[in-house]
């Protein structure tokens, strides 16, 4: 399997410490601070805070708030929020004009994002350097690419769409440039042709051939 | 319910990394549950949801949930993710709010709609997979919000009046080196919530240091300046924390007595 190498967050941290200590507690600090010495505060904090909640008193009940207002209180938030999302401006970022450069930001290697995409490298190239067709591009593929860049499924097919062929990144054997095909490939053609996909996702991409 | 049924919702793969560097992985169970219900229509999809048995075959997990709300909202069927989000709050609003311990209603409930904002921000944000870890292991996610929320409101200086105490010096050399055991008898026995509401009456500071002293056995210094300790957790000298765990003893003392001994 392809480690995915990258920074690991704070977050991702302390879920795992909360995943994997059953309280808080001393000796186990102890272990998580040799691991993660970045962290080293953090973790004391966390455990500091997580054993003041399991410590802090019981508050009477009697002013407890009932759960029925609770939810009405929860779901007026949500519905605010859903619309907030929806009416909002898209926040503007530049347009992604190179997928491999943009992979490379994220920490992300070619392997990588074919990888997370679950295609492969070649297809991933070919993509980048707008080999294959458009409108062959199953959803799935732009979606998960999307989510690997953390930009949007628009930004993606925007990107896709404006690709012209180009042998840029392409390293020549012989002194000339080769020549590029007249036609932009299928993706589905592609999927046929290439060495390094699975059987099994050969087949979980060729299903999508006669469904998009 | 949405001109999209479950049918046509697709569900993505998980992309962030656990700490070995792989990538996380769905339970099976969780898996099982998002292919049947993507083969239900937006209604039974819902009835479905509400089943609040765990123990019955068709329940489905609040992992499974999150997944199929990000689903809905990425294919823009937002009545559906309104309704399946209604489902998963059902499941938690107790557990977040008593995890929330404020004797103050308002701040409490403040306290609440923090979290919730929080949760909400996660499974909201469709362009990034913050919400990954929702979908493996859900309520750990919430649990530490809710810690990390309840805290943030105790430290909070608009919020909490009482951790005003100055820093006199009261430390009794002699008082120091008796015995703890009267306190270990005090905080692991059924007074302990005396203990706890003497001490916060102090202030909250002094209840925070003797619950990592004398419960989770904190030290208060070490020669090793690498190991956490109380004295660097907290910002202050040794003889600080010795300081407050002194003052809190003689309140425990003057206000229980000889009761622990």
């Amino acid at each position: 399997m392809i480690m995915v190498k990258r920074k690991l967050s704070l977050e991702d941290v302390l879920n795992e410490y909360l995943a994997t200590e059953s309280k808080p507690n001393y000796e186990a600090l102890k272990r998580w601070v040799k691991r993660f010495p970045e962290y080293k505060y953090e973790l004391a904090d966390f455990t500091a805070n997580w054993s003041k909640a399991i410590n802090a008193s019981e508050p009477n009940t009697a002013d407890a708030v009932d759960e029925e207002t609770l939810m009405l209180r929860t779901m007026s938030i949500v519905g605010d929020r859903i619309h907030a999302m929806r009416s909002e401006k898209q926040h503007v970022k530049a347009s992604l004009v190179d997928l491999t450069a943009e992979a490379k930001k994220k920490g992300l290697g070619i392997n990588d994002l074919a990888k997370l995409s679950e295609l492969s490298v070649p297809i991933i190239a070919k993509i980048a350097r707008g080999f294959l067709a458009p409108l062959s591009i199953p959803k799935l593929a732009i979606e998960r690419l999307a989510v690997a860049l953390d930009r949007t499924v628009e930004d993606v097919v925007t990107f896709i769409q404006n690709s012209t062929m180009s042998a840029q990144g392409v390293r020549f054997k012989s002194q000339e440039q080769p020549e590029l095909p007249l036609e932009k490939e299928d993706f589905f053609d592609a999927v046929r042709n290439d060495r390094e996909l699975s059987e099994e996702q050969r087949k979980f991409w060729l299903e999508f051939e006669h469904n998009e | 319910l949405d001109k999209y049924s479950p049918e046509k919702l697709r569900v993505i793969p998980l992309t962030r990394t656990n700490l070995d560097g792989d990538l996380y992985q769905r339970l099976e169970a969780v898996e099982t549950q998002i292919n049947e219900a993507l083969k239900l229509n937006s209604v039974a999809l819902i009835e479905r949801a509400k089943i609040s048995d765990e123990k019955t075959p068709e329940f489905v997990q609040e992992e499974c949930l999150v997944a199929l709300i990000r689903a809905a909202l990425l294919s823009k069927a937002d009545r559906l993710a309104h309704s399946l989000i209604e489902v998963l709050f059902s499941r938690c609003v107790g557990f977040i709010y008593n995890h929330l311990k404020f004797e103050n209603k308002d701040r409490r409930e403040r306290a609440y709609e923090e979290v919730v904002g929080k949760i909400l921000d996660k499974i909201l944000d469709l362009k990034t997979n913050k919400d990954d870890f929702l979908q493996v292991r859900f309520w750990i996610v919430i649990k530490r919000l809710a810690v990390n929320t309840f805290n943030k409101f105790l430290r909070d200086p608009i919020e909490n009046t009482l951790d005003n105490s100055p820093e006199f010096d009261v430390f009794e050399r002699g008082y120091y080196r008796t015995n703890d055991e009267p306190l270990k008898y005090l905080l692991a026995k059924e007074t302990v919530e005396d203990v706890k509401r003497i001490l916060s009456e102090l202030s909250q500071r002094h209840l925070d240091v003797f619950i990592l002293r004398y419960l989770d056995e904190w030290p208060i210094e070490s020669n090793d300046t690498n190991k956490i300790t109380l004295s660097n957790y907290f910002g202050v000298t040794p003889k600080t924390i010795r300081n407050w765990l002194a003052e809190g003893k003689a309140t425990l003392k003057k206000n229980i007595g000889e009761k622990g001994k």
